[in-house]
């Protein structure tokens, strides 16, 4: 069967591409919605300009659509996506969605109307053997945007490991942050993983703060041999 | 014995030095429980070194006596309470165990404003009083009165204890528990020569106020002391005016337990039922050094027993008890069970803290009201223990003199090693340093520091609060509570706590907030109100409890100087919420939340308000002057001087900031010629030019920047 998968380098939909090769299937197309409001609730838009990167990386094609990112109305955009996706052959579709069903719930009404299949592989994952999973297969993850009570700046670029997720595990006890970042919690970009051909090595980046949110800009990043 | 209609238990309550403890003694000589030589120097409830030395109760003391009336044999279970403003949270508690006080007043100095305020305490725990006029004898050989002068002091001193009486008590007593001079339910007399008489006991033994007038100004009270014992006139007094256990649980436990009155253990509380579920409320728990932790209650339902399971409703924990007993005399007595009605001293109820319900394990009944404190903690010192060797057992000790004395509130740093203790004045926190040190730690505490509150004058609104994911955004107003409502609160006539449903509405509106918001009201948190103006916004209800937790915990420390905020109105106007569950957890609604209320306030012109005291002195005409310039030199204002012979009593107000120190320039400055006391007197704006410079000292030693941050830092 052949598939897409709604990608914007972070690990979430990364992991979804992992699975559906896992599962068998033929990735054909990495999609990426480029949302020009940074707040859009349906789109990841921290650092998307490194899709390009990671699907190079991956050695896939990828799919770049621009979207306003307007409530409700960036579904349009989206339909027009996944019907593109419908016309070159492509059966399912892959996300990372694992507890919004904002977004899996719209995610499957578009689908189901161009009869395609959506799947979800992390749908309803424990959050935390999640984290754990990926720090095994050996992902190399960082927070590239942090919105969340208890994470402050130092948390901005800091690499998934054992001992982040420790100190996670004490931010979500006293703050009630999600172990995994659903709600926009924090956003994260894969650095290496077991798809990957080559790494992404980052050159140049700076740390944007403002009240209790802040963001990484990644300014240049490069390809490197594994 | 045991039997609820031949209990009585009481409290013992005054302005400080009117002479509570002198008469306790006297009642228990009396009873035959100390030597009646000893009793009035001896000052038997004092158990405390400290409590020895300055003359002074600190804590409240339980006792209890049999006293015999009318051929039947009756329980008297007394507690003796701190009159000290220092000490206030004990009569607080003391109140909720027992049915009936009495009240001294001394003949000389009259109802006195702690007079008032422990009557206040009293009459609002559904506590009826009895009055005694002591110290009848210094009227007479001090002040020289007449006979017929005598007289008009009496009069004087009862018509002002019913003023209060009709105005603070419950509604269908107003009239029922006013202190009668005819039906003897107000005595007089000296608790320190002895004796004591009323209108009942006048006319049994043909003595009269003639006859008094002879025996004090022939100096032979001892004669009078034998003929009418100070015991007899005022536990017969006791029995005869306050309400036996049974008769009073009909009316108390409606008035401090919110549960179903219907029910079983409602049914059986309103009946002082002994075979019904079991449910007592801690009043005190103290620190035996054989026994360990004791807590005290009064037993309202069931029986409780020794070596039973029981249950902490509060902390839902359970605990066995190894004893249960009743005082006799100021010993403990070990028994197998106490019965509803009775006041219990428990051992093994491990973790009690006052204010806790418990009842047999595996049964389930609702806590009772928690017990209001009238004044609150306005003095902080840090401490440190000396030697690093004993910082563990300084934690240990700590956490014992917060479970003793609610009042003290006592912070532990286990990384700094640097503790805050809150209490209630300089001398409260300086008995809880002793303490520590008698445990054995060698400590050192810092400079006592005062607590401040923050609040608004203007209003703001409505401001925009986002959550870090931006998916959720409150807009709120902020106005300054109605006075009105602040004072209701404070005063515990509308209780702290989250609203359910709409019973409250009415209360709202009569002590004047708007109708549509007295529908409204979903949180009474520190003074303050937080409000739900909205109507029909999807997912609201769901985020309800988190936005309740939001505001409570700005309050818990404000944006001016991380002090407590109090007397706002928070009204929430609108929201946006995002409709997954998953988007609105607690750390993006908090935040959200907080910073909404942060930058309200930084916007309705925020002010810091100082902690006040009245402060009383009685003191030699000659240096009035003295006495006037130590209370002007601390930014105090004198409210009302008088004069009673070639006494002067001056009345002011002094911020507790500047009393530090008080209690030995007081002295020097009058040479130890003077008696003075203090009484909380709540919280004023810090005069402006202290404003700015209070903020940045409080910041500062907090380790903030200097400078609050403005709105901008949190909306937008």
């Amino acid at each position: 069967m052949k598939a897409a998968v709604l990608f914007s380098g972070g690990k979430d939909s990364t992991m979804a591409a992992y699975k559906a090769i896992e599962q068998g299937l033929e990735v054909k197309y990495l999609i990426s919605m480029i949302s020009s409001n940074s707040e859009s609730y349906m789109f990841h838009t921290s650092n998307i300009h490194m899709t390009e990167l990671a699907a190079q990386a991956m050695d896939m094609p990828l799919s770049c659509y621009n979207t306003p990112g307007i409530k409700e109305k960036e579904l349009d955009d989206l339909k027009m996506v996944l019907t593109d996706m419908k016309n070159r052959g492509v059966e399912a579709i892959f996300s990372g969605a694992m507890y919004s069903s904002y977004q899996k719930s719209r995610i499957d009404k578009l689908c189901q109307d161009l009869s395609l299949k959506s799947v979800s592989p992390l749908w309803h994952k424990d959050p935390y053997e999640y984290m754990m999973e990926l720090v095994d297969l050996d992902f190399k993850i960082i927070l590239v945007s942090v919105s969340a009570a208890g994470l402050d700046e130092s948390w901005l670029g800091r690499e998934i490991d054992r001992e982040f997720l420790e100190d996670l595990l004490k931010i979500h006890e006293k703050h009630g942050v999600h172990m995994s970042f659903e709600g926009g919690e924090a956003e994260t970009l894969v650095l290496d993983c077991p798809l990957f051909k080559k790494r992404i090595k980052i050159k140049e980046m700076d740390k944007v703060w403002d009240k209790d949110s802040g963001h990484v800009n990644i300014k240049k990043a490069v390809l490197v041999d594994k | 014995m045991y039997d609820p209609k031949h209990i009585r238990n009481i409290g013992i309550v005054a302005h400080i030095d009117h002479g509570k403890t002198t008469l306790s003694d006297n009642l228990l000589a009396g009873a035959g429980m100390i030597s009646s030589e000893l009793a009035g120097d001896q000052r038997f409830l004092d158990f405390d070194e400290q409590e020895q030395d300055r003359g002074i109760t600190i804590d409240a003391a339980n006792v209890s006596m049999v006293h015999k009336y009318k051929e039947a044999q009756y329980l008297i279970n007394l507690i003796d309470t701190p009159g000290h403003v220092d000490f206030g949270g004990d009569v607080t508690r003391a109140m909720r165990a027992v049915d009936g006080s009495v009240v001294v007043v001394c003949a000389v100095e009259g109802i006195m404003p702690q007079t008032e305020t422990v009557l206040r305490q009293s009459l609002k725990e559904n506590v009826r009083p009895v009055l005694f006029i002591n110290k009848v004898d210094r009227l007479l050989n001090e002040l020289k009165l007449d006979s017929d002068e005598l007289q008009q002091r009496f009069i004087k001193i009862i018509a002002n204890a019913n003023k209060l009486i009709k105005n603070m008590a419950p509604k269908e007593f107003k009239d029922k528990w006013l202190a009668r001079v005819e039906d003897g339910s107000v005595a007089f007399g000296s608790a320190y020569h002895n004796w004591a008489i009323n209108i009942p006991i006048m006319q049994k033994t043909g003595i009269t106020f003639n006859d008094i007038y002879e025996y004090c100004k022939s100096d032979n009270q001892k004669e009078l002391a034998e003929k009418v014992p100070i015991h007899e006139v005022l536990l017969g007094m006791v029995v005869e005016h306050l309400p036996s256990p049974d008769i009073a649980q009909r009316y108390r436990v409606p008035n401090i337990w919110s549960g179903d009155m219907e029910s079983e253990e409602g049914q059986g509380m309103i009946n002082t039922n002994p075979d019904s579920p079991l449910a007592v409320m801690v009043t005190n728990v103290s620190i035996d050094k054989h026994a360990g932790e004791i807590a005290t209650g009064r037993v309202y339902g069931g029986t409780i027993e020794k070596g039973s399971e029981i249950y902490f409703v509060g902390s839902m924990g359970k605990a066995r008890t190894q004893q249960v007993g009743v005082y006799f005399g100021p010993e403990r007595v070990n028994t197998d069970k106490v019965p509803a009605g009775n006041i219990v001293a428990i051992t093994g109820a491990r973790n009690a803290v006052a204010g806790e319900t418990i009842t047999s394990y595996g049964n389930k009944i609702s806590p009772f009201e928690s017990i209001e404190h009238i004044s609150e903690p306005v003095v902080t010192v840090a401490v440190e223990a000396k030697n690093t060797k004993d910082l563990p057992k300084l934690i240990e000790v700590l956490r014992q003199i917060g479970k003793e004395d609610p009042t003290v509130r006592v912070e532990i740093n286990e990384e700094t090693g640097e503790h805050l203790i809150s209490g209630m004045g300089e001398l409260h926190l300086e008995i809880i340093a002793y303490r520590i040190k008698d445990k054995g730690v060698e400590i050192e505490t810092s400079e006592p520091i005062v607590v401040y509150r923050e609040t608004i004058a203007g209003t703001a609104g409505p401001v925009e609060g986002k959550s870090p994911n931006k998916h959720n955004r409150f807009y709120l107003d902020i106005e300054p509570l109605e006075e009105s409502v602040f004072k209701a609160i404070q005063e515990g006539d509308i209780k702290e706590g989250r609203v359910k449903g709409k019973e409250l509405a009415a209360k709202f509106q009569e002590y004047g907030l708007k109708k549509d918001e007295a529908r409204k009201v979903w949180d009474v948190n520190k003074r303050s109100l937080f409000i739900n103006m909205t109507r029909g916004i999807q997912y609201l209800d769901e985020i309800k409890e988190l936005l309740m937790d939001g505001f409570e915990s700005t309050l818990d420390d404000g944006p001016i100087a991380r002090e407590k905020v109090m007397g706002i109105k928070v009204l929430l106007k609108d929201a946006k919420i995002h409709e997954d569950a998953v988007h609105r957890g607690p750390a993006q609604v908090l935040p959200a939340i907080r910073k909404a209320v942060y930058g309200a306030i930084m916007m309705a012109q925020p002010n810091l308000l100082e902690p006040m005291q009245k402060v009383y002195i009685n003191t030699p005409q000659d240096y009035m002057g003295a006495a006037t310039r130590e209370i002007q030199n601390r930014r105090g204002q004198i409210e009302d001087m008088s004069q009673e012979g070639d006494m002067t009593t001056l009345q002011s107000k002094v911020p507790v900031a500047e009393m530090f120190g008080f209690a030995g320039d007081i002295r020097s400055a009058t040479e130890g010629r003077c008696l003075w006391s203090t009484e909380s007197a709540g919280f004023e704006r810090l005069p402006r030019e202290l404003q700015k410079t209070i903020i940045t000292e409080i910041r500062q030693r907090k380790g903030l920047s200097p400078e609050p941050y403005g709105p901008d830092h949190y909306l937008g």
